[in-house]
C-alpha cells in the first residue's frame, strides 16, 4: 500500500489549513456562500437533507487498519456510529456538523487520508480493481498507475474547475470490475506485441441523464505518455466542454458532440503540441510507484481444502458466494458484505469498522479494499484461515452470503440522507428484499445484479445493472423506472427503460414478475439473467409487469 | 488607481481596459472616440486591437490584449507576438477555461510577457492561476484585495489560535509551502515522483 512521504504530508496539510481558513471566513460571512461553495465542494463538503454530508477519498479503494480504525473514531466521535461505502470506493459521512469539518480533516490528515476533490467539478477519486494485485486474470496491478494519477490530479492547477466533475478508473485484468467504460477516462493497463506496457484509453463515458459507453481513442499508449495524454484530454474537454447546460457538461457529451474520431484528433493533436514540453514517467518512477504494492510475503501452502460438509450449512454458502480464487495457491479473497438486512447497504458502523480492522490486522496483511458494489474485501485470506474469520465476522454481521446475487444491491443513500434525490431508494430495496428472503430462492437466480438510484445523477449506476431502478419526481409523488439489460464486467451495456414508471409499492411485485419470467424462460438454471434477457428482449418482461395490473 | 495582485504582491496598476462599447462609438466625421494618449496604458479587447494597433506606432507602450477566457489562440498570433501584456477575462469564478487559455500561452506560444487574470476571480484561485503563468491578477470584487492578503497573511504570520478545536490548534496554523505540488508549474512542469526517491 502507498505510503505518504513529506511531500504528501505537506500537501495534504496545506489542504487541511487551507480549507479551515475557507470555512472561517465562510462561517464569518466574508466568503458568500456561493463562492464558498466550489471550495467546500473541492473537499467533499455537501450541504445535504439533515446535514451536511462528508465524502471521504479512499484512492482506489485502498484502506489500512489504522485508517479504518480512524474512520470509526471519526464515525463515533463527529456522526452517528456509521457511515457509507460509496459505488466509487469513497466514504460518505451523512451526520457531520458544519463547523467540525476541519476538525475531521485534520484526523483523517493524520492517517494519511484527505477528501480533496472527492466532489464538484474536477478530477476526482480515481477508483480500479478491488481485486488488484490477487486477481487469476490480472495482466498487471493498475495501483501504481492509480498513485500517480492520485498524485497528478491532487490540487491541478488548470483542472479544478471544469465544465462538470471528471472520473478516471484503471484496470489491468480481463473482467473489469471497476466499469471503466462508463468512467470519463477509462485505462487498460496492456502489453504491446513487443512487450512494452501501455493503456487503451477509453473517453467519454457516464451515465447520469444521458448514460453512454465511452469511446475507445487510443489503443495504445505507451506508459510514458500516461500523464501528458492525460493533460491533452482534460485540456480539449476544459476549453471546449459545455458551460451553458450542466446536463450537458460531461465530456461525453464533447465526444459525442464531435463524434469520436474528430475528439481523438483534437486530443492528438494537443498531446504531440506538447509532446516536446511534457515530462514523461521514467521507468524508474513508474518502478518506484510499484515497490509500494509489491506482494506481501505469502506462505508456501497447498491449495487444498479440507472437505467442508463438516463445517454449518451457513458456512458452506458463504464459502460459495463470498470467497473467491486467488492467484497465489492457499489464499484466497474475501468478500465481507455490506449487505445484511439490519442495514442499508453499504452502511457500516463505528462497531464494523474496528472490527475489520482487527481481521484485516489478523487475517490479512493489515489490509482491506472498499469494492464498487459497497463491500469490504479482505484480498489475502489463508485457506487454513477461512473458517476463523467466518467465525469471528458472523456476530457482526459480515458474513450474509449473497455476493453477486439479487441480495447484494448496490444503492445511494436516497431521498431518505441525500439532498439532490427525487425519491427514497432505501424502502425500495427493503420491499424487494422482503420477497426475495429465502436464500435458496436467491441462489436459484444465479449471479443477478439490482442496482437502485434516488435521482437521476445516478449513484448506484443502475443504468448498468441487469435489474436497474430509478427514482423520480411525478409532481411531488415518488415514483421508479425500471431499466433492464445492463451489465459491466467482461462486457459492457446500458440497461433500457421497460416501460411507464410505477408507485412505491408496485416496484417490488414488478420486480417479482420480472423475476418470474425469467425463471420459467431461461433455457436451463445456467442460463444468466442477463443472457435470457437478451435472447428475449423486453417483451415479455414488458408484458409481465404491464399486461393486467398497471 | 485600482489595486491587483502580481507575483504575490498587492500593486497599484495602470493599465486601463478600453471598453469595446467606448471605442466603437464613431463621432459624425467619423472618428472614434477612443484617442490613445502617449504615456497610457491600455489594454484593447482583441477585436478592436488590430483597427487602433497602428495608431500605437511609435508609443513606448504598445496596447495589451484583452480576451475573452474562451478566445481562439490561433485566430490572434500575430498580436500575441508583439504584445506586452495579455489579460483574460474571467466571466465567472466557476469557469475554469482561462486556466488552460493561460498555460497554453505560456506553453505553446512562448508568449514571456504579463499574463494577466482579471474578472470574476476568487482570491482562492490566486495559487492556481500563478501555476498555470499568471502574473498578475485584478479581481472584479475590491474586497477580495483584502482577503488575498489575509489568505497570504495566514501563510506568513505565525498561528493566531481561533479554532475551537484543539487538535488544529497544535498543528501548525498556516502553509508552510503553499507552492509544494505534484505537478510543478507551467514554466516547471514535472511528474509527481520525480526527485522523490534515491534513484
Amino acid at each position: 500500500m502507498y505510503q505518504y512521504d513529506d511531500l504528501d504530508r505537506e500537501v495534504v496539510r496545506n489542504r487541511v489549513i487551507q480549507f479551515k481558513g475557507q470555512m472561517d471566513r465562510f462561517l464569518s460571512g466574508e466568503l458568500s456562500e456561493e463562492a464558498f461553495l466550489p471550495l467546500r465542494l473541492q473537499n467533499g463538503l455537501y450541504v445535504q437533507k439533515h446535514a451536511p454530508m462528508l465524502r471521504v477519498a479512499i484512492p482506489y479503494g485502498m484502506l489500512s487498519s489504522d485508517q479504518l480504525r480512524a474512520l470509526a473514531t471519526i464515525c463515533q466521535e463527529y456522526d452517528r456510529g456509521y457511515c457509507h461505502i460509496t459505488t466509487r470506493q469513497n466514504v460518505q459521512f451523512n451526520w457531520v456538523a458544519l463547523n467540525e469539518v476541519p476538525a475531521i480533516l485534520a484526523q483523517l490528515e493524520r492517517v494519511e487520508m484527505h477528501a480533496i476533490q472527492t466532489s464538484g467539478n474536477c478530477i476526482r477519486n480515481t477508483t480500479s480493481d478491488p481485486l488488484a494485485g490477487v486477481a487469476c486474470d490480472e495482466v498487471i496491478d493498475p495501483r501504481p498507475y492509480c498513485e500517480i494519477i492520485r498524485q497528478w490530479s491532487s490540487l491541478h492547477p488548470e483542472f479544478a474547475f471544469l465544465p462538470r466533475k471528471f472520473k478516471i478508473a484503471v484496470i489491468g485484468a480481463e473482467e473489469d470490475r471497476a466499469s471503466i467504460r462508463l468512467h470519463d477516462i477509462g485505462l487498460k493497463v496492456v502489453r504491446s506485441e513487443e512487450g512494452e506496457l501501455g493503456f487503451q484509453v477509453w473517453t467519454g463515458g457516464g451515465l447520469g441523464r444521458t448514460p453512454m459507453l465511452a469511446s475507445l481513442i487510443r489503443n495504445f499508449l505507451p506508459q510514458r505518455y500516461l500523464l501528458g495524454y492525460l493533460k491533452a484530454i482534460l485540456r480539449v474537454y476544459n476549453q471546449y466542454g459545455r458551460r451553458d447546460n450542466k446536463y450537458k457538461a460531461r465530456i461525453k457529451i464533447l465526444v459525442s458532440a464531435l463524434g469520436s474520431k474528430q475528439f481523438t484528433a483534437q486530443v492528438e493533436q494537443e498531446f504531440e503540441r506538447n509532446f516536446h514540453i511534457d515530462p514523461q514517467l521514467s521507468d524508474e518512477e513508474i518502478g518506484y510507484a510499484r515497490s509500494f504494492f509489491s506482494s506481501p510475503s505469502y506462505q508456501i501452502l497447498s491449495d487444498d481444502m479440507e472437505p467442508i460438509d463438516q463445517y454449518p450449512i451457513a458456512y458452506q454458502q458463504w464459502l460459495a458466494r463470498n470467497v473467491r480464487p486467488h492467484k497465489v495457491s492457499g489464499y484466497r479473497i474475501v468478500t465481507l458484505s455490506l449487505k445484511h438486512i439490519s442495514q442499508a447497504p453499504g452502511d457500516i458502523t463505528t462497531e464494523q469498522l474496528r472490527h475489520i480492522a482487527t481481521l484485516a490486522d489478523r487475517y490479512s496483511f493489515g489490509e482491506v479494499r472498499t469494492t464498487q458494489q459497497q463491500n469490504i474485501v479482505l484480498a489475502d485470506v489463508r485457506c487454513s484461515d477461512l473458517y476463523e474469520l467466518w467465525l469471528e465476522s458472523e456476530p457482526k454481521q459480515l458474513v450474509t452470503p449473497t455476493v453477486g446475487t439479487l441480495s447484494d444491491t448496490v444503492c445511494c443513500p436516497g431521498g431518505d440522507f441525500c439532498g439532490l434525490a427525487n425519491a427514497r431508494s432505501l424502502p425500495v430495496n427493503t420491499a424487494i428484499q422482503q420477497r426475495f428472503s429465502d436464500l435458496k430462492k436467491v441462489y436459484g437466480l444465479g449471479d443477478i445484479s439490482l442496482r437502485i438510484s434516488g435521482c437521476i445523477n445516478a449513484c448506484a449506476h443502475h443504468h448498468i445493472a441487469n435489474i436497474g431502478i430509478l427514482g423520480i419526481d411525478k409532481k411531488g409523488e415518488e415514483f421508479y423506472q425500471i431499466t433492464l439489460g445492463g451489465k459491466t464486467g467482461y462486457e459492457s451495456a446500458i440497461g433500457k427503460v421497460l416501460g411507464p414508471s410505477l408507485p412505491l409499492e408496485k416496484i417490488a411485485p414488478a420486480i417479482d414478475k420480472i423475476i418470474q419470467v425469467y425463471v420459467a424462460q431461461r433455457v436451463d438454471e445456467g442460463e444468466t439473467f442477463s443472457s435470457t434477457y437478451e435472447r428475449l428482449g423486453k417483451g415479455p418482461f414488458k408484458e409481465a409487469v404491464y399486461a393486467t395490473d398497471y | 488607481m485600482p489595486q491587483i495582485i502580481k507575483k504575490g504582491r498587492v500593486v497599484n496598476d495602470d493599465w486601463h481596459i478600453v471598453a469595446e462599447e467606448l471605442a466603437i462609438l464613431d463621432d459624425e466625421a467619423g472618428r472614434s472616440s477612443f484617442v490613445p494618449k502617449h504615456g497610457d496604458k491600455y489594454l484593447l479587447p482583441a477585436p478592436l486591437w488590430n483597427t487602433f494597433f497602428p495608431q500605437f506606432l511609435g508609443f513606448s507602450t504598445l496596447p495589451g490584449l484583452l480576451l475573452d477566457h474562451q478566445v481562439e489562440l490561433e485566430d490572434i498570433n500575430v498580436a500575441v507576438s508583439l504584445v506586452p501584456i495579455i489579460a483574460i477575462r474571467f466571466s465567472s469564478f466557476m469557469d475554469g477555461t482561462g486556466f488552460s487559455t493561460g498555460a497554453l500561452l505560456r506553453e505553446r506560444f512562448s508568449f514571456s510577457g504579463e499574463l494577466r487574470a482579471c474578472g470574476a476571480i476568487l482570491p482562492d484561485q490566486v495559487n492556481y492561476l500563478m501555476r498555470c503563468g499568471f502574473d498578475s491578477v485584478a479581481f472584479n470584487d475590491p474586497h477580495s484585495v483584502t482577503q488575498y492578503e489575509k489568505i497570504q497573511g495566514q501563510a506568513v504570520e505565525q498561528p493566531k489560535a481561533v479554532a475551537t478545536d484543539e487538535l488544529i490548534n497544535n498543528t501548525r496554523n498556516s502553509p508552510r509551502n503553499a507552492s509544494l505540488s505534484y505537478q510543478g508549474d507551467v514554466s516547471r512542469p514535472k511528474t509527481p515522483f520525480q526527485r522523490r526517491f534515491g534513484c
